[in-house]
């Protein structure tokens, strides 16, 4: 069975393997620094925004402007860019280690500007409900918004994890290793097509299960839908 | 008791100022229902934000029992809110916790004890009739249930005082008429004083038993309920009384006695708490040489009070009549002409 895989894909099944766990390695450590990263500067846009329960044009629109240039950046050419930074932190600029750096300031607006949007779900009101209670501001965050937007949270998650997924098969293009250097390498540069897309399927398969395991999560966490 | 000293606020938007508050003197005295009634922006929000700092005056003062709630630091602050409950007209209920979590929520907030939580939450639907919705979504409950779990975790702390931000405006006739009752209900058990704003005329005339009427920034009139509906003096605060009590002549009965000929005069009376209505009128008839013609009447009942307006076409001499209101005077009938070709 295994020969005969290997011998349909042309490399080893070890080889995938390893190149699967470099993806959930990269994917998961970016996106757990990130996530916590970006919830924080979520909460900072939302209380300094406009009409902010503490407003802050400045605090706000600083943020807002690091955000939307990191944003507008292509992730290839944010990937070259921070290499200097990459080096001075990992010291090494290749590998799935190195690629965490890159992926990791690539996701953190990204899911920054949709947690954002997450929260503000929550609304005015709750938060005046909750003022009302003389509920201090971590009380706010952890009994009221955090409660109430975790539906739209988990979904903007699932949306970043997705878009990790994809950027780092792009740093498999300069070394960084996974899925994406396996169907670049071995794949497209060898024209071993059964390979490739054999590859490109599997990427799907799990972008799929991964957005519906959110789905299902976010409406377990909305409990009224 | 809660009392404004020339409260003022602005507000800046943009290079622009709003006044949304201008100089209001308000006392509210403990165990009041004090409503406060005026169109959207009139600055009634505003002036209820106030009373727990969620709104602060550019100028003057707020005190709740002599102390000025805005020089409160942060930390006393938030105590001194816990015993101010609000509820809204949005219900602002936390959509992902049961009706049990809603309400145990400030609880949590203070910390208190699972047991010492669960027994109070449980008593407070007991009072706010929930306990069957315990366990449920606010999602699946209508705007009645909704506000009364509203009611239900504001009333958590044991507040001191209610303050409901157009607590009915969402709400259909019927339904708001079960969360008045309710509103009611937590004045006299509970002794809360409670503070509503509304734009709605029914509201004040069923359960509050003062009122004050603002108008772009300042209370334009105030006093008792039954006086102000008695006799409203502003043209805005007429016209609020006239939204529950119609008292105006129809127009084809206007035109047909402005054609009469003889002499008449048009009055409207005002009885409180009185059964005389039917006597006096016919004290009137009997006693001197006129004949009266009522145009309209209506009785409503104010803060358990009884406030009968009648308003009648008095047919006679110009002597005649002089001693006809002469008469309601020493009956001590309170009355005002009416001048038909400017309606009621």
């Amino acid at each position: 069975m295994t020969a005969a895989i290997e011998n349909f894909l042309g490399i080893p099944l070890e080889k995938v393997f390893v190149s699967i766990n470099e993806t959930v390695y990269m994917v998961s450590i970016s996106l757990i620094i990130g996530a916590v990263l970006a919830f924080f500067i979520a909460m900072l846009l939302m209380f300094c925004r406009k009409g902010g329960l503490y407003e802050n044009r400045l605090v706000y629109g600083i943020l807002n402007l690091v955000i939307n240039i990191v944003r507008s950046t292509p992730f290839v050419v944010l990937l070259i860019a921070v290499m200097p930074l990459t080096k001075a932190i990992i010291g090494t600029r290749i590998g799935p280690t190195a690629a965490i750096v890159p992926l990791t300031i690539f996701i953190v607006p990204f899911l920054a500007r949709l947690m954002e949007n997450s929260l503000l779900d929550t609304g005015k009101g709750i938060l005046e409900a909750a003022q009302s209670m003389g509920a201090s501001v971590f009380q706010m965050i952890f009994y009221f918004i955090l409660p109430e937007s975790l539906g739209s949270l988990i979904l903007s998650l699932t949306t970043g994890i997705v878009g990790l997924i994809g950027s780092s098969a792009m740093a498999g293009y300069i070394g960084g290793g996974g899925i994406g250097s396996l169907v670049l390498n071995y794949g497209y540069n060898r024209f071993n097509f059964e390979l490739m897309y054999t590859l490109v399927v599997l990427l799907i398969i799990i972008t799929q299960i991964i957005q519906s395991l959110g789905n299902h999560l976010a409406g377990k966490a909305r409990k009224n839908s | 008791m809660i009392e404004f000293e020339n409260v003022s606020k602005v507000f800046q938007i943009g290079t622009s100022k709003v006044q949304a508050l201008k100089s209001v003197n308000l006392k509210i005295e403990t165990g009041d229902i004090y409503g406060i009634i005026g169109f959207s922006g009139a600055g009634k929000s505003t002036l209820l934000r106030t009373i727990n700092a969620l709104e602060r005056p550019t100028d003057g003062r707020v005190l709740i029992d002599g102390e000025d709630i805005q020089t409160l630091s942060k930390e006393k602050l938030r105590q001194r809110r816990k015993k101010i409950g609000m509820i809204f007209q949005q219900f602002n209920l936390l959509e992902t916790k049961t009706v049990y979590e809603n309400v145990a929520l400030p609880l949590k907030l203070n910390h208190v004890p699972k047991q010492q939580i669960k027994k109070k939450v449980e008593e407070i639907l007991e009072f706010t009739e929930l306990t069957d919705k315990r366990d449920v979504y606010p999602g699946k409950l209508s705007g009645g249930q909704k506000q009364r779990v509203g009611i239900a975790r504001a009333l958590a702390t044991e507040p001191t005082i209610l303050l409901s931000d157009e607590a009915t405006s969402a709400l259909d006739p019927k339904t708001t008429e079960s969360i008045l009752k309710l509103l009611k209900k937590i004045n006299r058990e509970l002794h809360i004083t409670i503070i509503l704003i509304t734009h709605e005329m029914n509201v004040i005339q069923s359960i509050c038993n003062h009122v004050a009427v603002m108008e772009n920034g300042e209370i334009v009139e105030k006093g008792e309920v039954i006086d102000i509906f008695g006799a409203p003096r502003q043209e805005i605060t007429r016209n609020f009384v006239k939204s529950v009590i119609h008292d105006e002549v129809p127009e084809r009965l206007t035109a047909g006695i402005l054609r009469q000929s003889q002499n008449y005069r048009v009055l409207r009376l005002k009885f409180l708490d009185s059964d005389s209505t039917e006597s006096v009128l016919a004290q009137i008839n009997k006693k001197f040489e006129v004949e009266t013609n009522i145009l309209f009447a209506n009785i409503s009942e104010i803060q358990e009070r009884i406030l009968g307006i009648i308003i009648v076409q008095v047919i006679g001499s110009e002597t005649e009549i002089n001693k006809a209101e002469a008469y309601l005077e020493k009956q001590r009938v309170g009355y005002a002409e009416v001048d038909l070709e400017k309606g009621a």
